[in-house]
C-alpha cells in the first residue's frame, strides 16, 4: 500500500525524491501520511482536490481487496 | 498496427511523407530506415531513401502505468490499450476483481482514470484517455439511456421536473442526447462539482425546444454540448435552464 501511494505521488509531482510516505498504524485503520516537498502539494492535490480524492479512491479500493482499512493525509 | 511504407530524396522527406499519410505527429511513430538513399553522381544511379513508418502512440507507456498500478493495488488483470475517437481507450479485464476497480457508480474508476490521465500527460502523452474495467462504460450507457427515457415518461405524466443521480460530465451528456429529440421534454443541469445532475422537466406548451433560446444567450447560458469538465467556470449556473440543441 505504501508502495502504491509512493508511486502515484512520485508519477504526479516534479520532485519525486521528496516524496515520503509514512505508515501509522492503528487499531483498526492503517494511517498513511504522504509528504510531498515544497511546491508539490498542488500537484497531488488538483484542481478543487480532484487528484487527492481520486489518490484516496485508489487507496480506499486497494485496502478492501487486502481486506484493511486505510486513510491516506496529505502534508507539506 | 497500422504501417505504410514511403520513399523520398532524403530520408526526412520519406519520413514526412509517411508521417502526412498515416496523419499522426513523429512522436507517435516508430520510423525504420529501409534505405538510406544516395545522391549518385550527376543526377545518376541515385538511389531514393525508403522508411517505413508504424503508428505507436506510446500506447505502451499507458499500458504499463496501468499494470504497474494494477500490480500495485494487488489486482491481477490484463489490461489493453486501443486508440479510438482520438482518446487512448484503456480496457482492463480482472478475474472477480471488476466490481472492486468500478467502485459506487463507477467511482473508483473515474478516480483510475483521473490518476492515469495526469501521470500520462507529465509523461508527456497528450490524448485523452478513457479507462474501461470490463465494459462497465457500455452498460452504464445503456442503463442511464433506460433510465432517462423512464424519468421521462414519468415527467409527462406527472407535469412536474424529475432529477437523475449525480453524474458524470459524459454520463450527463448522455442523458441529454437520449432526451433531446423528444419535444415534450427537456432538460438541464444543475449543482455543482460531484452534485452536478440533469433535471428533466416539461417542455412548456407552444414553445419551441431550440431556437427560442439561442437569442437570449447571455454569459449564464450555455448548451450541454459545452459542458465537457470545465469545473473552473461553473458557477453561477445553478437554477439557470440550459438551452438544449
Amino acid at each position: 500500500m505504501k508502495e502504491l501511494i509512493e508511486h502515484i505521488a512520485r508519477s504526479l509531482v516534479d520532485h519525486p525524491e521528496q516524496v515520503v510516505v509514512t505508515e501509522v498504524v492503528g487499531e483498526k485503520t492503517i494511517v498513511y501520511e504522504l509528504r510531498v516537498g515544497p511546491g508539490d502539494l498542488g500537484k497531488v492535490i488538483g484542481r478543487e482536490g480532484r487528484t487527492a480524492k481520486s489518490i484516496r479512491t485508489i487507496v480506499t479500493a486497494a485496502a478492501m481487496k487486502a481486506g484493511k482499512r486505510a486513510v491516506l493525509e496529505i502534508l507539506e | 498496427m497500422k504501417s505504410v511504407e514511403e520513399e523520398g530524396r532524403t530520408v526526412e522527406e520519406a519520413k514526412q511523407k509517411a508521417l502526412a499519410r498515416l496523419d499522426v505527429e513523429e512522436e507517435d511513430a516508430e520510423i525504420e530506415v529501409l534505405e538510406e538513399g544516395s545522391r549518385g553522381v550527376f543526377g545518376l544511379g541515385g538511389r531514393s531513401a525508403r522508411i517505413r513508418a508504424t503508428v505507436a502512440p506510446r500506447t505502451g507507456v499507458l499500458g504499463g502505468m496501468v499494470e504497474r498500478l494494477l500490480e500495485l493495488m494487488g489486482i491481477q488483470g490484463s489490461v489493453e490499450v486501443e486508440l479510438r475517437d482520438e482518446a487512448a481507450h484503456i480496457d482492463i479485464e480482472t478475474s472477480g476483481m471488476d466490481g472492486l476497480l468500478i467502485g459506487k457508480s463507477g467511482a473508483t474508476l473515474q478516480a483510475l482514470q483521473h490518476i492515469v490521465s495526469r501521470m500520462a500527460y507529465r509523461q508527456d502523452v497528450k490524448s485523452r484517455v478513457v479507462v474501461d474495467v470490463g465494459g462497465y462504460r457500455a452498460r452504464r450507457a445503456s442503463f442511464l439511456r433506460k433510465k432517462a427515457l423512464a424519468l421521462a415518461e414519468r415527467v409527462k405524466a406527472s407535469g412536474k421536473e424529475a432529477m437523475m443521480e449525480p453524474l458524470q460530465p459524459a454520463e450527463r451528456r448522455i442523458v441529454h442526447i437520449t432526451l433531446n429529440p423528444d419535444p415534450d421534454v427537456k432538460t438541464y443541469t444543475v449543482g455543482e462539482g460531484a452534485f452536478r445532475s440533469v433535471v428533466v422537466a416539461p417542455q412548456a406548451e407552444g414553445a419551441e425546444k431550440d431556437e427560442t433560446d439561442e437569442g437570449e444567450s447571455g454569459p449564464h447560458r450555455r448548451t450541454w454540448s459545452e459542458a465537457s469538465d470545465k469545473r473552473a467556470s461553473d458557477t453561477g449556473h445553478e437554477g439557470g435552464g440550459f438551452g438544449v440543441r
